[in-house]
């Protein structure tokens, strides 16, 4: 299946969804103007990769700043990798956040309580 | 015409670092970002810098989403024109917004603010997983939780007024701060 890699800018954050190399990664700033219209590709590409993942898969987020408006559609990410969960497939989500960052990974937190996908969490050193 | 000196003079006094009266739309808010990082959080570390830039683009995209233009049912020029204030005060940077907004819905954010308001940092939480289980997933926000988001990082009471302004309008004042640290 083909690769989505969508480059920062400002507001959106940097996506990498590599199925070949077995890379999943969403990080930096995510505040879009429209946020349908930015995540919609990437909730496309993990659909599709649901139909045929790899036997392990890691779902990266590095993120430095969210908006409200963004929780969701993670969520919705969130969501799809627990069809992957009831599938019997490996998986697990790596949530990275700075060093003093409470927020970040109480949010991660939050996220994780919400899914059955089990939760890494790692410090971000930038 | 109004001498400049005495806005100098008013930033001053009130340790003020910047007013925007106008339109707000997704441009402003990535200049503020700019901004943010730059300028008006010298000095502090990135997370705190984070926090302010938060609470602003909350402050802004609620604005965006309640003030009285976006519902489209006027078209005095007044309509739709908002004021941002960024400044200091003691061991707060405060931020502040003003819009008009239509009397029919003072109600409604009053309650959503009172009631976030009155939440601890636990309720918050869980009024935010709430709100993210019912969210409609072709939702585009408007459901409450910029205001638990701003609560959360804020830490704080949000100061608000509602003014009046005919029996159509009322001017909706909403006062965040955040401690230095």
């Amino acid at each position: 299946m083909d690769t989505l890699n969508i480059e920062p800018t400002l507001d959106t954050p940097k996506v990498t969804l590599d199925k070949g190399n077995n890379l999943m990664e969403i990080s930096g700033k995510s505040f879009p103007e429209d946020i349908q219209e930015f995540f919609s590709p990437i909730l496309k590409w993990i659909d599709d990769y649901i139909e045929n993942p790899n036997p392990n898969t890691n779902f990266v987020f590095k993120l430095i700043y969210f908006n409200s408006a963004s929780y969701k559609p993670i969520l919705n990410v969130l969501f799809k990798l627990e069809r992957l969960v009831e599938k019997g497939a490996d998986v697990k989500v790596t949530w990275y956040a700075k060093d003093g960052d409470r927020e970040m990974k109480e949010s991660g937190e939050q996220f994780a309580e919400m899914v059955t996908v089990p939760f890494e969490f790692h410090e971000l050193v930038s | 015409m109004i001498n400049v000196f005495e806005i100098h003079h008013l930033f001053k006094i009130n340790n003020l670092q910047m007013i925007y009266n106008g339109e707000f739309n997704q441009d402003l808010i990535k200049s503020i970002l700019i901004l943010t990082e730059k300028k008006f959080t010298e000095g502090s570390d990135k997370v705190f810098k984070n926090k302010i830039f938060g609470v602003i683009v909350e402050c802004l995209q609620n604005i965006e989403r309640h003030s009285a233009k976006y519902d489209g049912t006027d078209s005095d020029s007044e309509v739709g024109s908002a004021i941002l204030v960024l400044g200091k005060d003691n061991n707060d940077f405060v931020i502040s917004t003003g819009n008009l907004i239509q009397n029919s819905r003072v109600d409604m954010l009053k309650k959503r603010l009172d009631r976030v308001n009155s939440a601890d940092m636990v309720e918050l939480k869980t009024m935010q997983k709430e709100v993210m289980r019912n969210m409609d997933v072709t939702s585009k926000g408007g459901s409450g939780l910029g205001l638990i988001d701003i609560a959360k990082k804020s830490e704080q009471s949000m100061e608000y007024d509602f003014m009046q302004i005919d029996e159509k309008f009322s001017f909706f004042i909403l006062r965040i701060k955040v401690g230095i640290n």
